[in-house]
């Protein structure tokens, strides 16, 4: 293989120290990967539902992983039991990890109580997609609301996430919103809690 | 002095992924069953008492005759369950919760690795040898 | 002992029902105390098995009928307010059956209160109550009725409400008629009691005569006349309320003599030793102290709280004083239950905090007045952990979690210094209690298993039956529990809230659904479940612990522990009535493999109202009746739709799996059929060990509807289970996602079996079905090539339904190969009755060989048997679809208004071709035959059909080759067919030519040559002439296109000149579909060779000169001077040419042209040996006339006369040829003579004529 640098090798996974998450991927790398994740993944479905499902279920993979490595590594081993907390720490931990930046806004639903939404100007994975008309209202950032719903799922917060379009006058591009639907069991802890 | 432990990881859904009699008293088979019982009895007062500290280490959240248990709840709500018999904390009581606590530091940096580990589906048994070897050391090291 | 702990499994049960119940406790403290006296214990025993057979919780309270044991300090279900309640004993008197005695045992429950307000009519007062602040109008006093009653508890004194304060004795009369003898046993019942102060004896149902002499029994006799159920309630209560009364006044007195009179109070913890002087003193000190106390404890019972406030708070005075710890604690309990009396509104928090308070001071006199000289005698301990209890009942809310289980947690540790074991099995139990109300069910299970293995410390079958039964209710929470325990609908509910997240709720669903996670903890409760059943003498209990065990955890077991396991389960069979069910499967796995598709003999056709043609689309395309795609699709489609018929056996593939290690004998497995409109058959099998066998389940649908399967009965190990597809399927999926131990499939080395679903099975009425055999052959058809052969198919109707539409279509491969059908055959056989039968006739022509078939045929032929059929697949398959009537004459109403389906009825006809007459190849052969002047046709005939040997064909032959003298080419064509015959058999070959001839009445006349034998293994050749297909006009269009053709013009084919290559080919067609040849094997079948092919293949080439005639024809003729051509022509066979003599002759030069020609016309007339014999040096023919170089013009399609005269000088054969030399030729003649440069001349020359000419006479 072409070692870059001096890439020791480890005989185990479990020899090799933790990354510190300080070093990046080229955006271009990512999106060849994630275009080609997304094509796969289209000879696989028959409908745009199924589709956003793997998306979101690939997704999720990650996000599992990435709240323990993060709580880990970012937060010195506290975890998040408070909704609010774990909203922050998606939205700003998690969103800088994965995308370098924190998220433009986190807002909570005005007509319903236990919506909560991550809006993206600009989403990294949908930066290089343009959604044909015919596939309507299917958005890549599926990608990332499986992300989040795996963060959220396994830090106890049982979530329904999906990504929307919404369009921004003034910009031809819209920007993607992320809806968090969080289930009751949840709200009714929270009240709990206090 | 001998002392007994048992160590389980238990996943989000109560299920046991990994587990491991450490400790040097020689192993007795019912001891070991009595372990699990009385971390799965264990698991009903951890569910409650996850939610009231953000603190992953809590240590003696339940004890039965002269076991005590001691829990480290990682942010995926994976269990590090740990039982130990009291006579042992007693002796070295506060040096030996640092141990404890340490000893779950290191398992969980462990487990992450694991977790990173595409091929791992999230909340299956850990059946890497590796892993295995490496907690009983670090069991060995601390307790 | 053993009793004792029996006993609690009782309130255990009850208590774990109720709190998985979430019902109160109050709703169930009647009933808990189901405790029978002794003498029921007899009938306990007896009644043991059928009880286990049948739980439920009555009998589970027969079971335990027993007394507490004097020993037992602690007592169940003790709650805060336990200390205001008035214990009753209820005594069963005379003979009595058990049910009743539990039917008015429970009328009493229902009044375990009574108000104050209701009982002020009986009550009278004697003298100045002590209870001076009794709440008349809200108070009321509690009752427990402790059924069978109980000994005297030694700290009766210390807590009053351990005291029977009353008895009730029970008795049916009609069961004990003597009433005397009633009242005796009653009154020696009750000596047992002496702490009670009221008696009453109930007699219930009594006959007349009883009444009349019972009411002069005293007051002690109750008789119950027999009335309704209402009247009987009421009258039950006003007893009650007139016990309640008594007991106060009773209260009353026993107070007012208390606090006067001097009695010493002891409890157990006193030392019992002989009071030395320094006791006795504290004794006296404390008497005090402990009689307030005592008095607050009447005054509970009294239900008046305020007074018993303020005696307690004088007796705890005074106890501390006296520093008389123990009975501190207890006015302060009582203290804290009058309060909460007095507060009728329990969860006021500050009363909450008052009482966390005050207990807690409680616990904590009760721990400091633990004294150690008699420690291991007796020790407070058990009522510090009851005080604890108390406080966790008191506090057990969800919001309070953490703090009970504080106090349970500190309960537990106190249970290893308990000194009577029985009292800790009450803590165990109500602290498991406890935990089950909190909601923890895994503590509450951990320590209901703590009970069962105090159960289990002592050998006895009723102890074995408790803790068989704790653990029976530990098993929710180990994920262990048997299917009987579990209701039908709520098998799969406790997925939770993973069901949220779709992406791995299939994961999560899997987890859930499949138990051997905690294997240790689960292996251990079920070893331990099958040993208490064992012990209690449960074989169906045990039979199912084992065989759960066994089929969950068999990687885990050992081979000789599967051994184990698998004897037990045939001993506890052993004793069970045979034919028993259980609902927990032990082994083997059972999938669904399969569902066979119907034998292409009566496959079911869905028929619509609307088509009348329902058929079509529905005939399977290609050579498959399934093609592998529809195959395909029938399997990995979710829901697949499957149509049985009434009667008609049926089919089910599944796969056994055996993965334990020894042989496992199958005695029946047959599908489970729910909807129960099918009869299934069973079958037996035997399995090795660690293997898996596929079997096919077979059985008849019975009624018409849906048939829904969800598993197999099988009859294994002695009991018949039912395995359900659905729990195997998880378990597959938990292996495919590694979370299960192991696949018992794959174990046994069976492949990996994607999962089918059981499809929508429905049952439709019987409908007709088709047999079809082939006349005569059975097997295959064997036919040479191009063989035609007609057959008879028979078709049956063996169903139990009329035939009445019916369509046969063709499919498959060679579909031409059926030339026709007899369809009308069918058609009026129609309607075909159930075992008629109609034969249908077909006509067959086999086809050619293919290569490969050939290549089959030689391998074959060198093979022995040279007559087998080829593969079917070449074969074309007759389709019958064919249906009953459109209404079944309805034997289920939901049938009639959908049309009942139809069905197809597939015939192979499978045919064998075998290489017949073999065409080897086909030639065009040219021959110039010399025409005579004069008698020209005679010599032509000859030269032509030598091998015509009949005169018959003479005149045909005649007309076949006549020499037309004005077209008379005599450049003869041929086309030579060479057949070979391979067959073992005589082929002959009869070539035969549709003829056309100007005259339309003789039209397409057939001519047939005469035939050919070919012997076998024999070659022979077969002449055609190909004359008369000349067409009249050589016409430009052919040459074009031909020319065209030849690529000398580039240019693109206009449309004009594609049709015209059209006509072209069509005029070959025609040409070569004239021509057939026919034969004739030895087997006196008769068939027809396909040449056209090969004749084309020849004739291409030369296709031009077969069909275009010359554009000049030259012919002779003599002249007789004086006579016309025309009668010459009559005669043409007269007078010789005679030497010597001037012989006018004229030559006939015809143009086929369209256009005119102009040409220089020459003729030679040479000798024998050819030589030229008008030029030359010795001349011997003199001539008159232009013989050379005329210049002729001949118009289009005309032809003119030139006359010259020959003198022969020598007599003899000579040759006259006519040739000419076209000027300026245009296309079309080029093309003709294939002539390449433009300046090259064209030149055209007759045919050679020969004229003999004779010596002179």
């Amino acid at each position: 293989m072409i070692g870059v640098g001096k890439i020791k090798q480890y005989t185990n996974v479990l020899d090799k120290p933790l990354s510190k998450g300080r070093q990046e991927v080229s955006l271009s790398g990512f999106a060849y990967l994630f275009s080609e994740l997304v094509q796969y993944n289209q000879t696989q479905v028959d409908n745009i539902g199924e589709l956003e499902k793997r998306l979101e279920d690939a997704g999720y993979a990650v996000g599992v992983r990435v709240l323990e490595l993060l709580c880990h590594r970012e937060k010195g081993n506290r975890r998040e039991t408070r909704l609010l907390g774990i909203l922050s720490f998606v939205h700003s931990t998690v969103w800088k990890v994965l995308f370098g930046k924190v998220a433009d806004s986190l807002e909570k639903g005005t007509e319903h109580e236990d919506e909560y939404m991550i809006s993206e100007k600009e989403l990294l994975v949908n930066r290089f997609i343009s959604v044909p008309k015919d596939m309507g209202s299917f958005n890549c950032g599926a990608f990332v609301a499986g992300v989040v719903r795996g963060v959220l799922d396994n830090a106890g917060f049982p979530a329904v996430v999906t990504a929307h379009f919404v369009p921004v006058d003034g910009q031809q591009r819209p920007r993607t919103t992320i809806l968090i639907k969080f289930a009751e069991e949840v709200l009714r802890r929270e009240a709990r809690l206090g | 002095m001998s002392s007994t432990a048992c160590f389980m990881i238990i996943s989000r859904n109560d299920i046991p992924i990994y587990e491991a009699e450490v400790g040097t008293a020689p192993k007795k088979e019912e001891a070991a069953h009595q372990h699990q019982f009385i971390l799965h009895a264990a698991l009903d007062v951890v569910q409650d008492l996850a939610w009231t500290t953000s603190a992953m280490f809590l240590k003696a959240i339940d004890r039965f005759n002269d076991l005590v248990v001691s829990v480290y709840v990682t942010a995926g709500h994976i269990l590090l369950i740990f039982v130990t018999h009291t006579r042992l904390m007693l002796l070295h009581d506060s040096r030996n919760d640092d141990g404890i606590k340490s000893f779950f530091q290191d398992v969980h940096e462990l487990y992450i690795k694991i977790l990173l580990n595409p091929l791992y589906l999230p909340g299956s048994r850990v059946t890497s040898s590796h892993f295995d070897t490496k907690v009983r050391a670090l069991a060995r090291k601390y307790l | 002992m053993s009793k004792t702990l029996t006993s609690l499994a009782s309130i255990l049960l009850l208590s774990l029902c109720v709190s998985a119940f979430d019902k109160g406790f109050s709703s169930c403290n009647c009933e808990i105390e189901g405790f029978f006296g002794n003498r029921s214990n007899v009938e306990v025993k007896n009644n043991t098995l059928d009880c286990v057979n049948y739980p439920s919780v009555h009998l589970r309270l027969l079971l335990s009928a027993v007394l507490f044991p004097a020993t037992a300090t602690m007592e169940p279900d003790v709650s805060i307010d336990t200390s205001s309640i008035i214990r009753i004993a209820v005594l069963p008197i005379g003979t009595i059956h058990l049910h009743l005695f539990r039917k008015y045992a429970g009328m009493l429950g229902r009044h375990h209160k009574i108000e104050l307000s209701t009982i002020t009519s009986f009550y009278t007062e004697h003298q100045k109550s002590p209870f001076s602040q009794q709440p008349w109008e809200s108070g009321s006093l509690k009752f427990k009725f402790i059924v069978g009653g109980s000994p005297p508890s030694p700290w009766e004194d210390f807590q009053s409400n351990r005291k029977i304060h009353g008895v009730i004795g029970i008795c049916h009369c009609p069961s004990s008629p003597d009433l005397d003898s009633v009242v005796e046993q009653f009154a020696a019942a009750c000596k047992g009691y002496s702490s009670s102060l009221v008696q009453r004896c109930f007699a219930f149902s009594p006959g007349d005569t009883q009444l009349a002499d019972g009411n002069n029994k005293g007051n002690k006799l109750v008789l119950f006349p027999p009335a309704d159920q209402r009247t009987q309630e009421i009258h039950l209560q006003t007893m009650m309320q007139d016990i309640a009364a008594s007991l106060l006044m009773d209260f009353e007195k026993w107070v007012l003599q208390a606090e006067s009179g001097g009695t010493i109070l002891k409890t157990p913890l006193d030392s019992q030793a002989s009071l030395s002087s320094e006791e006795v003193i504290k004794a006296k000190k404390r008497r005090l102290g402990r009689a307030q106390k005592t008095i607050g404890d009447y005054c509970l019972l009294a239900g008046s709280p305020v007074d018993a406030n303020a005696h307690y708070s004088t007796a705890l005075e005074l106890a501390r004083l006296t520093g008389d710890y123990f009975w501190y604690a207890g006015a302060l309990e009582g203290g804290v239950c009058a309060l909460l009396m007095d507060k009728a509104v329990q969860r006021d928090p500050i009363i909450e905090e008052e009482v966390k308070y005050r207990y807690n001071s409680v616990i904590l006199h009760y721990r400091k007045s633990f004294i150690q000289d008699n420690a291991q005698r007796v020790s407070p301990l058990s009522f510090e952990l009851e005080a604890t209890l108390k406080l966790a009942r008191f506090l057990c809310r969800r919001e309070l979690a953490k703090e009970v289980v504080e106090l349970l947690t500190s309960a537990a540790d106190g249970a290893k210094s308990l000194i009577d074991a029985s009292d800790r099995l009450i803590l165990y139990v109500e602290i498991a209690r406890l935990y089950g109300t909190l909601g923890y069910h895994r503590k509450a299970a951990f320590f209901s298993r703590q009970v069962a293995q105090l159960y289990l410390q002592q050998e006895n079958s009723l102890a074995a039956i408790s803790a068989m039964q704790v653990l029976a209710l530990t098993t929710k929470a180990y994920r262990v529990q048997s299917r009987a325990s579990i209701p039908k609908n709520a098998v799969y509910n406790d997925i939770g809230p993973s069901t949220a997240d779709g992406g791995k709720m299939h994961h999560h669903l899997v987890v859930s659904l499949f138990e051997s996670q905690w294997s240790t903890l689960q292996m251990v409760v079920l070893k331990e479940i099958l040993l208490s059943a064992v012990r209690a003498g449960d074989p169906l209990a045990a039979w199912s612990a084992a065989a759960r065990l066994l089929r969950s955890y068999y990687p885990l077991i050992t081979p000789s522990g599967q051994n184990g396991l698998a004897s037990a389960l045939n001993n506890s069979a052993e004793r069970l009535p045979s034919g028993t069910h259980c609902a927990d499967p032990a082994l083997p796995f059972v999938r669904l493999h399969s569902f066979p598709l119907h034998p292409s003999q009566m496959d079911i056709i869905k028929r619509n109202h609307g088509r009348e043609d329902w058929w079509a689309g529905s005939a399977p395309s290609g050579p498959f009746i399934y093609t592998p795609f529809s195959k395909g699709d029938s399997v990995n489609s979710s829901k697949q739709e499957l149509v049985w018929v009434v009667g008609e056996p049926v089919q089910v593939l599944v796969e056994l799996a055996n993965p334990c290690g020894f042989d496992l004998l199958v005695n029946s497995i047959y599908l489970s059929v729910h909807s129960g409109n099918f009869d299934a058959f069973p079958i037996s099998v035997t399995l090795p060990p660690n293997s898996s066998k596929v079997i096919s389940l077979s059985g008849i649908p019975t009624k018409v509807g849906p048939v829904n399967i969800p598993g197999c009965l099988v009859h294994c190990f002695g009991v018949i289970t039912e395995h359900f597809f659905k729990d195997v399927d998880n378990l597959l999926l938990g292996a495919a996602q590694g979370l299960v131990i192991s696949d018992p499939f794959r174990c046994c080395g069976s492949g990996k079996l994607k999962t089918t679903t059981v499809p929508n099975i429905t049952v439709v009425p019987s409908l007709p079905l088709l047999v079809s055999h082939i006349v005569g052959g059975d097997g295959a058809v064997i036919l040479y090539e191009g063989e035609i052969r007609d057959l008879w198919i028979s078709v049956a109707n063996a169903g139990t339904v009329p035939v009445e539409q019916a369509h046969i279509s063709l499919s498959g491969k060679n579909q031409d190969s059926v030339i026709s059908i007899g369809y009308e055959a069918l058609k009026s056989a129609l309607p075909l009755k159930p075992g008629a039968e109609v034969t249908i006739p077909v006509t067959l022509k086999a086809w050619q060989l293919g290569l490969v078939d050939l290549d089959n045929i030689a391998s074959k032929s060198t093979s022995v048997k040279a007559t087998r059929p080829l593969k079917d697949a070449s074969s074309p398959m007759l389709l019958i679809h064919y249906a009953g009537p459109v209404e079944n004459h309805g034997e289920s109403p939901e049938s009639v208004n959908a049309l009942p389906p139809g069905r197809r009825l597939v015939t192979p006809l499978n045919i064998c071709v075998l290489q017949g007459l073999s065409f080897v190849k086909a030639r065009l052969l040219s021959m110039e035959i010399p025409a005579h002047v004069g008698e020209i046709t005679e010599n032509a005939l000859d030269g032509v059909s030598a091998d015509n040997s009949s005169d018959s064909s003479r005149h045909a032959a005649d007309r076949l080759v006549k020499i037309d003298p004005y077209r008379g080419s005599w450049g003869l064509r041929f086309l030579e067919l060479e057949l070979s015959n391979p067959t073992n058999v005589v082929f002959e070959v009869g070539v035969s030519v549709q003829l056309e001839n100007g005259s339309i009445e003789d039209n397409c006349s057939e001519f047939d040559y005469p035939k050919t034998r070919i012997d076998r293994d024999y070659t022979a050749r077969v002449l055609i002439p190909l004359e008369h297909f000349k067409l009249p006009v050589l016409d430009g269009s052919f040459l074009v296109t031909n020319s065209r053709s030849n690529g000398d013009g580039g240019k693109s084919a206009s449309f004009s000149e594609k049709n015209k290559k059209a006509e072209l080919n069509a005029s070959i067609k025609n040409l070569i579909s004239k021509i057939k040849v026919r034969w004739l094997s030895g087997r006196n079948s008769s068939g027809e060779l396909h040449i056209k092919d090969a004749t084309q293949a020849a004739l291409q080439t030369s296709v031009m000169d077969v069909l275009l005639p010359d554009p000049l024809t030259f012919s002779f003729r003599l002249v007789k001077d004086g006579l016309e051509e025309v009668e010459k022509k009559d005669t043409p066979s007269k007078g010789p040419v005679l030497a010597h003599d001037m012989t006018p002759m004229e030559v006939l030069v015809r143009n086929n042209t369209k256009d005119s020609i102009s040409m220089s016309l020459s003729i030679t007339c040479r000798d024998v040996a050819g030589e030229n014999c008008i030029e030359g040096t010795n001349s011997a023919v003199l001539w008159s006339g232009a013989l050379s170089g005329m210049k002729v013009d001949v118009p289009p399609l005309e032809e003119i006369k030139h006359s010259f005269c020959l003198y022969f000088l020598v007599p003899g054969e000579y040759t006259l040829l006519a040739a000419a030399v076209i000027d300026d030729p245009n296309e079309i003649l080029r093309a003709r003579a294939r002539s390449s440069s433009p300046d090259e001349p064209i030149f055209c020359r007759g045919p050679p004529y020969h004229v003999r000419v004779d010596g002179t006479l």
